[in-house]
């Protein structure tokens, strides 16, 4: 009988290694514990999580049972956690111009790691509209809650470390977010473009930025 | 077919979980959540043990609550936002109607709105949305029992001309706390290329991560 996680599917198998492996990790397990806990050997684990043996049916809707029966709760995610999980380029900028979180989609747009992106300051990843886009969005007092929401269609100028760029076009949506220190945040979230794209939001903006101003 | 008529206890709030989700998201003792909300402990003890259920005043100020930990901005100026959002945004019901999408899903989706909002996601999608609905029901999503999914899917949009359009998707499905009382299913993510798709699936073991309500 088929599970509901593999109904959903049209996608590739399940990588054993993979789950067995993340499910020891996080639960602390040694291979001989979670053998002991699926009455198999602690070779027969070897051989999964090294991909030479692939679990039975049986033993696969059993693995599925006991990763479920883990499942712990979790409070909600505050809006930091949230930006970080978005598949979406989303970021969380300080006045000061720091990267102080980003998301799995600029990760994934920047070809970059996490550490080479969050704490540092916009002007050593990028050049160009990014950099300008704060400048406009302080003079606006977007960090003094003048503004209530911006829109801004970019070219993005990914700075390389052999001191080329990448450029990429970028449509987004900005808004003042106050964080518990009580200073506000630079909010982002956006999406690539393709060129026609880009030349069409920036006709349809009439720029690169649309500022809207707190009443 | 509707699962959703034949078994109504799926879509009813479970203020037990809601309650204890947000007082221990906050960070809360059952005493401080009680002071907040006006009612002695031993009213939120009695919620929170399903031995009572919350009046209706007491019902919207969880909400709000719960409203006011996810977002800074009153709902009505939230969802104007959501519309224009660039990135792939859409909020359903619990009845898989879609009651919003945003520009980038438009994008993503070559269509207009009205092409997708008012519609039934089981008329308006093809390949895994309805399918990951119907787990996200079976689940407990729309009585409050989850606290966030992430995914991979393929999503098969079909217009009203039957015409389809087919992507991946990577996207983060969350709970979100509308006004009377209904909890909708928040959706934002982005298309992916397969390779991608491929290497966000390993990451997460399995095509869905659920992350119970604690």
């Amino acid at each position: 009988m088929a599970t509901k996680e593999e109904t959903i599917l049209h996608l590739p198998q399940t990588h054993w290694p993979s789950v067995l492996r993340h499910h020891r990790f996080t639960h602390n397990l040694k291979q001989a514990a979670l053998a002991h806990d699926l009455g198999v050997t602690q070779a027969m684990i070897s051989r999964w999580e090294s991909g030479r043996a692939t679990p039975s049916d049986a033993m696969q809707a059993r693995l599925k049972r006991l990763f479920d029966a883990a499942t712990i709760g979790v409070p909600m995610p505050n809006w930091r956690e949230i930006t970080a999980l978005q598949p979406s380029m989303a970021t969380i900028i300080s006045r000061a111009g720091v990267l102080e979180t980003v998301s799995q989609g600029v990760l994934r747009e920047f070809r970059m790691a996490r550490s080479h992106i969050e704490g540092h300051h916009l002007n050593e990843i990028f050049s160009g509209d990014a950099l300008t886009l704060h400048l406009s969005l302080i003079d606006q007092g977007f960090f003094d809650g003048a503004v209530e929401m911006a829109e801004s269609v970019d070219v993005m100028s990914l700075r390389l470390a052999n001191g080329m760029k990448r450029d990429f076009y970028a449509h987004r949506l900005h808004w003042p977010r106050r964080d518990v220190d009580g200073e506000i945040r630079w909010a982002s979230d956006g999406a690539r473009l393709r060129k026609d794209e880009f030349i069409a939001m920036r006709d349809e903006l009439g720029g690169q930025l649309d500022v809207i101003l707190s009443l | 077919m509707s699962k959703v008529v034949s078994n109504p206890e799926v879509l009813t709030i479970h203020w037990p979980t809601v309650i204890r989700h947000v007082r221990l998201s906050r960070g809360l003792k059952q005493a401080s959540l009680a002071q907040d909300l006006g009612v002695t402990q031993t009213m939120v003890s009695r919620w929170e043990a399903g031995n009572a259920r919350p009046s209706a005043r007491i019902r919207t100020q969880i909400f709000d609550m719960i409203w006011t930990l996810t977002s800074s901005l009153a709902r009505r100026t939230w969802m104007e936002r959501a519309r224009r959002n660039p990135s792939s945004v859409a909020v359903i019901n619990s009845t898989g109607l879609v009651e919003l999408a945003s520009r980038g899903l438009l994008r993503s989706l070559k269509t207009v709105r009205g092409q997708i909002e008012g519609r039934n996601l089981r008329q308006a999608f093809r390949g895994d949305i309805p399918k990951l609905f119907g787990s996200l029901v079976d689940r407990g999503f729309f009585q409050g029992k989850i606290a966030t999914v992430e995914s991979v899917e393929r999503v098969v949009f079909t217009d009203f001309d039957g015409h389809d359009t087919p992507f991946w998707q990577h996207s983060l499905h969350r709970p979100l706390f509308v006004a009377n009382q209904r909890i909708c299913w928040l959706i934002s993510g982005a298309s992916v290329s397969r390779p991608v798709l491929q290497d966000v699936r390993q990451r997460l073991g399995s095509a869905m991560v659920v992350r119970k309500a604690i």
